[in-house]
């Protein structure tokens, strides 16, 4: 686990173009992690969710829809 | 027909109003699930006894932070989990839906609806642990509850805010006692909740059932954990069911509540902490299980009037073994509430119903909320049902008896008759002041010995028809006068020469 801990795991419905794979990196680097790691993972529907070390900020849709989901 | 557009807009409306989850959360993830207990690696900055969301829409409650994870019970999904999912926080600690929206109705300790009959929407809830009212923002209890059953009401008073413990072994009528006090509120402006926690399904559904044909249902809300809920429900039903009834003391409303009962609430918690790997003391109990009853029962109170005003009764149940008061809950129980009520089985057995037995139950604080001439009257019967009962011992020896013993006998035993009541038949105020008079004075003399229930049920229905006017004019507030209780007596005259004149009325068994 420690030796990930600085490695940002990416999660994405489908390949994100160039221009959002810079703000992404732009994003992470300022939480000051050393790499970037892409996994993709139809089930989240859309969005993306960012996984550091313990922390995780979560813009997925399939989130979204189950906030809702809940909420209804 | 619907209107789809309709439905479509409000659709879009309420989906509008969904606020947005924290854009950042921490997150752990399980390293151990067994028994409906989870150990989570990661989790930083976790509170104790925070809800925490594992993925698939459960929830777990936080109970052990340790160096190397965090212990956490959760309350449904065991099945599901799986080892690796992700645990998140929420920040919020376990929270409860209040509002007079419940009233009426059947949830479980989240405040969700398990009566059938449709969402509860309150859009208020409180936590379901709260401090205690502070020393300043008490106030004296000094107003009765009336439980409309004569052995308690006269001689074991209990007052608004009070903490009333009802123990026995099983199947001596605690749970009896509790919905005669409930439906006993009907006029009386007090906000019920019956709390049960860890029974059996059937007995719950017989109990909502008495609630619901008394008309209790309108002014009492049931929380319920049954046996087969997961632990953690049974653990939070008693705090849940008390973050409710704060919110209406905290308005200035009396609420009373039933524990039902404490002694499956111990249990649950032994088996949780026991899980959870915390040291086992006595009995295998938590060392902490003398401050669970006593968090819960400290937020029972009666508040200042600067406060508004508003109670808490406390009425916790705990069931004994083989009478056993000494065992480990019970003594921790007693030792917290301002008494206790305590049922025999062999009264029980032996028809004495409710079987209060007298000599050990006691209220330590409902004696200065008692009606004023209830406790005119009612001063003498403690001593007098004590007298009898040692006197009762040598009735085994035969007759040998002098004759103002026997009388002592004969009057202790009416006396006692007299404190029988049928379940679900409550006694108003002016009804007991009728039947503590008669029963006292030489009247019971004249009456049957094995007819002393049915009497007095004769007494009250002649009185309720025909002598309402001086059944009205009693002020239970007040003194009783001479003259009143002089009344009072020539009308019981009046009944006894109607009913036991044919068989000779008047002469002794």
């Amino acid at each position: 686990m420690s030796k990930n801990r600085n490695i940002a795991k990416i999660v994405v419905s489908e390949k994100p173009d160039d221009d959002i794979v810079r703000k992404i990196a732009d994003f992470v680097e300022k939480l000051g992690c050393d790499g970037v790691k892409y996994v993709i993972d139809p089930e989240i529907i859309g969005g993306i969710v960012i996984r550091v070390g313990d922390k995780v900020y979560d813009g997925s849709v399939r989130t979204r829809l189950e906030t809702i989901r809940q909420a209804l | 027909m619907l209107d789809l557009n309709e439905i479509g807009r409000s659709l879009k409306e309420k989906i509008a109003k969904v606020p947005e989850r924290d854009a950042e959360r921490s997150t752990g993830r399980i390293v151990y699930s067994g028994d409906g207990i989870i150990k989570i690696a990661g989790l930083p900055s976790v509170q104790y006894n925070e809800l925490l969301d594992v993925r698939g829409g459960y929830h777990a409650l936080a109970l052990n932070l340790e160096h190397d994870g965090i212990g956490a019970v959760l309350f449904s999904g065991e099945d599901k989990i799986r080892f690796g999912d992700y645990v998140y926080s929420t920040g919020k600690a376990l929270e409860m839906k209040v509002g007079e929206e419940l009233l009426g109705r059947i949830v479980d300790p989240l405040g969700e609806a398990l009566d059938g009959l449709g969402e509860i929407v309150t859009g208020k809830s409180r936590p379901v642990e709260y401090p205690a009212p502070a020393i300043m923002d008490r106030g004296k209890v000094n107003r009765p509850l009336q439980t409309g059953i004569l052995a308690i009401d006269s001689m074991i008073p209990i007052g608004r805010g009070q903490r009333e413990l009802i123990i026995g072994d099983r199947q001596t009528g605690k749970t009896a006692i509790a919905v005669d006090t409930i439906l006993n509120q009907k006029n009386e402006n007090v906000i019920c909740i019956y709390v049960s926690i860890g029974q059996k399904a059937s007995s719950l559904a017989k109990t909502v059932n008495t609630l619901r044909s008394g008309g209790a249902m309108d002014y009492t809300c049931v929380v319920c954990s049954t046996a087969d809920d997961a632990v953690p429900l049974q653990y939070i039903a008693p705090y849940s069911g008390c973050a409710l009834a704060e919110y209406f003391m905290y308005q200035g409303k009396d609420v009373l509540i039933v524990y039902d009962d404490l002694s499956k609430h111990a249990v649950a918690y032994r088996a949780m902490s026991l899980l959870l790997k915390r040291p086992a003391g006595r009995e295998a109990y938590p060392g902490d299980v003398f401050y669970l009853h006593s968090r819960l029962l400290e937020r029972a109170a009666k508040l200042s009037k600067e406060k508004g005003g508003g109670s808490i009764t406390a009425l916790p149940i705990v069931e004994t073994l083989a009478g056993d008061i000494s065992a480990y809950i019970p003594t921790n129980v007693i030792s917290i509430t301002d008494g206790q009520i305590y049922l025999e089985s062999e009264l029980f057995n032996s028809g004495v119903r409710p079987a209060v037995n007298v000599g050990l139950s006691v209220s330590r604080v409902g004696g200065s909320a008692q009606r004023k001439a209830v406790r005119q009257i009612s001063g003498q019967l403690r001593i007098n049902l004590a007298q009898y009962r040692e006197l009762a011992i040598f009735m085994q020896f035969g007759s040998d008896l002098d004759s103002e013993t026997q009388k002592t006998l004969s009057r202790g035993a009416k006396l006692t008759d007299t404190l029988k009541q049928r379940q679900y038949l409550n006694y108003s105020v002016k009804e007991m002041i009728v039947l503590l008079v008669v029963s006292q004075s030489d009247l019971i003399d004249a009456i049957p010995a094995k007819r002393v229930s049915e009497f007095n049920e004769g007494l009250l229905d002649y009185f309720r028809i025909n002598k309402a006017e001086l059944l009205s004019s009693l002020d239970p507030d007040a003194a009783l006068s001479d003259d009143a209780r002089a009344g009072i007596l020539s009308a019981a005259q009046e009944y006894m020469k109607i009913t036991l004149g044919d068989e000779g009325g008047g002469s002794d068994v």
